[in-house]
């Protein structure tokens, strides 16, 4: 049978396969990289990954929420000393670009949590305070106390913005490290290569 | 052969023509339109997620992963109803779908299950000799081979060790891998393109025969008319924005549904079918990991993320499967805030991982409502509750066994537990559902097939009750849960539903004319 008929505009531009047209007008080949430039709201952090496809352009996080995400990051990874400031607000960015491509309303229900942590202070800790304008040591132990909540939900706002915090928190080589994560180096399959000979 | 159209760079409408339009290109829509292109049908292949090569997976990290190439970045979930935990479910949004997102494990359908379906519900089909040819079409063309013990992680040996003392059997699984390196984040994408996903495994196959795939092409309804499906229309993503944009529209005259268990009754339903069942009797085989702090090093990523599992409780409806992950991923699973999470992370060299599923029997289901994501919600029935804290009791014992110093369960905010004893309470006084940490893998059943119109929502053929030239090839078919590994059955049961669709072809696009 024949090829798959497929007719796109009246402005033919052949792309790189013989029977796909498409108007000139409306292609748009990502950068090097294939990411927005660095001015732009998806610049990627030094060493991001390249694709050939190009990041949706959108972000979810407002102002406020930017500040909560911050604190929130700021007592979950404090050790001795909490990350440096220049290493949240890369983290804050990494956050809104792990979550800017989820559905609408998965990014509305989000942004309501943010919110509820923001005023849960005044519930958890009786104080006339916003999270982000709290201590470290306050807002460590309102974290502490909504992780081992009885009520269910308290804890699943707790979970997901730390599930999402560490796993972009500790993408980085150096943090990665620093907990003893040798980096991406394998030895068994060369073992079974060995075996195989 | 042609390559992958990206939608998002699309400016104007686009109209085509095929003999047949497979919306989904994941384990089962990817191996309907090879199976279908290589008996020389005209196939357009419509994917709603992003297409990413192979080769760029290694350069990305789990979070570029997930926002890219997941459902809602990895963070959809089946809101629990009753005493019933909420559930991740992780689905692929990208073309190759969730099999770029798995373990790689393959199981057959078990015997007792195909036993089941043929015997009391009637699909006579669904027995082990006659999908056996389509079991080992698939397991051919994705190289299923038994993982080597040389290639078990020290992690899942010290499981097996545990296991061992306790007098309970492991057994090697099988994977669809070629050349693994043993880099233990299969789930976020092969980094050496080894594992055989269908993106590697069929789609260039299903182009070589004269396949096209569109990227980024969302398939907002099924054209039917006079009862009968003759295409779809939907629109291009935008580049900027994400949201639908440029309109296509695709005539065909056998369209094939393969958007799996959680947006295939969607797509359905906005088309106007009203069958009572669509969207009911999801399952989920909920699962959880459990995690032990070793004394001496583990180093649990060096080896293959999934190598061995444990039937031995197969009658309870627990599968016991051994599981790794990214570090940073584990990392995320350790309790406490500051210091205190400091101090166990700190631990990942010396952390073992074991994972558990229940066979459950459903209580699932799925909705449309504010956005293009479905609402999920499930019930836990009592039963699975048990199954599920029996699991991690079982678990827990065997990381105690191994020489465990400090086992974590997946419960929110329970501390570390020091000895075997601590582990009672799980099957005497266990605690609510609702605060495990429960993850999904594998959703299926929500478009069941059944012997005749009531109680399904397709025939054994897959063609829809409701229309003709209409039909489900995905996991949303089968009937109940299976108890293990989705990903080899939803292919053989789309070879062979595609075969079918061939073997009628001329009834097929005579009823189209």
């Amino acid at each position: 049978m024949s090829d798959v008929d497929v007719r796109m505009s009246d402005e033919d531009v052949r792309m790189s396969t013989p029977h796909v047209r498409m108007a000139s007008s409306s292609v748009r080949r990502s950068g090097a990289g294939g990411r927005a430039g660095p001015e732009g709201p998806l610049a990627p952090r030094p060493g991001a990954p390249a694709t050939r496809t190009r990041d949706f352009g959108r972000t979810t996080l407002k102002r406020r929420h930017r500040e909560v995400v911050r604190a929130f990051a700021e007592a979950l990874f404090a050790d001795d000393a909490p990350p440096s400031a220049a290493r949240l607000d890369a983290l804050v960015d990494e956050i809104d670009r792990f979550i800017s491509p989820a559905s609408k309303t998965l990014r509305f229900g989000l942004l309501a949590m943010l919110d509820a942590v923001r005023v849960l202070p005044l519930v958890l800790l009786r104080r006339l305070a916003t999270f982000e304008e709290l201590p470290l040591a306050a807002r460590t132990a309102m974290l502490e106390r909504m992780e081992g909540a009885r009520l269910a939900p308290l804890c699943l706002v707790f979970v997901a913005f730390k599930t999402l915090m560490t796993i972009a928190y500790y993408e980085h080589p150096g943090e990665l490290e620093s907990i003893g994560y040798p980096g991406p180096a394998r030895v068994r399959h060369l073992h079974v290569a060995e075996g195989a000979r | 052969m042609t390559g992958v159209v990206r939608g998002r760079e699309l400016g104007a409408p686009v109209y085509a023509e095929a003999d047949v339009v497979v919306v989904g290109s994941g384990a089962a829509g990817a191996v309907a339109a090879y199976e279908l292109a290589r008996e020389g049908l005209r196939v357009v292949v419509l994917e709603e997620g992003g297409h990413y090569a192979p080769e760029e997976y290694g350069a990305m990290t789990p979070s570029n992963m997930l926002g890219r190439m997941a459902r809602e970045a990895g963070l959809s979930a089946a809101v629990g109803l009753g005493d019933t935990p909420l559930i991740t479910t992780l689905a692929g949004k990208c073309v190759g779908g969730s099999s770029v997102l798995t373990g790689g494990v393959c199981f057959r359908i078990p015997d007792e299950v195909l036993h089941e379906w043929s015997s009391d519900r009637g699909l006579s089909a669904m027995t082990p000799e006659r999908l056996d040819p389509y079991f080992a079409r698939v397991e051919d063309r994705v190289h299923v081979e038994t993982v080597p013990e040389s290639m078990r992680s020290r992690s899942t040996e010290l499981f097996v060790e545990g296991a061992k003392t306790m007098g309970i059997p492991m057994k090697s699984l099988r994977r669809n891998t070629r050349g693994c390196h043993g880099a233990s984040r299969c789930n976020f994408g092969c980094p050496h393109q080894a594992k055989m996903s269908v993106d590697i495994s069929y789609l260039p196959a299903a182009r070589e025969a004269g396949a096209r795939v569109f990227a980024d092409a969302l398939v907002e309804r099924l054209e039917i008319a006079g009862g009968r499906a003759a295409g779809v229309r939907g629109r291009f993503l935008d580049q900027e924005t994400g949201e639908p944009r440029v309109p296509f529209t695709v005539r065909a005259r056998v369209v094939v549904v393969a958007c799996g268990s959680l947006h295939t009754p969607i797509l359905l339903r906005r088309s106007g079918l009203d069958a009572a069942d669509i969207g009911r009797h999801l399952t989920l085989h909920p699962a959880y990991r459990v995690s032990a702090l070793f004394d001496d090093h583990v180093g649990g990523w060096d080896g293959a993320l999934q190598s061995v599992y444990c039937d031995h409780f197969a009658d309870e409806g627990i599968t016991l499967v051994g599981v790794y992950s990214a570090a940073n991923v584990l990392a995320a699973g350790f309790p406490g805030v500051g210091k205190a999470h400091r101090r166990l992370a700190e631990q990942l060299p010396r952390l073992a991982v074991f994972g558990g599923m229940v066979h459950d029997e459903g209580g699932g289901s799925v909705r449309r409502w504010l956005s293009r994501e479905p609402l999920i919600t499930y019930r836990m029935s009592a039963r699975d509750r048990g199954r599920l804290f029996r699991g991690m009791q079982i678990l827990g014992q065997m990381a105690f066994a191994a020489g465990a110093r400090e086992v974590m369960l997946p419960l929110f905010g329970a501390t570390p537990f020091k000895s075997r004893g601590e582990l009672d309470f799980l099957t005497e006084r266990p605690p609510a559902a609702n605060r495990v940490e429960c993850m999904a893998f594998h959703p299926l059943g929500s478009a069941r097939m059944s012997a005749g119109p009531r109680g399904g929502v397709v025939k054994p053929t897959g063609e829809t009750w409701a229309v003709d030239n209409l039909f489900v090839v995905d996991g949303s078919v089968l009937p109940t849960s299976i108890g293990v590994n989705s990903q080899l059955p939803i292919m053989a049961v789309a070879t062979m539903l595609a075969q079918g669709i061939c073997d009628d072809w001329s009834r097929l696009a005579r009823r189209a004319a």
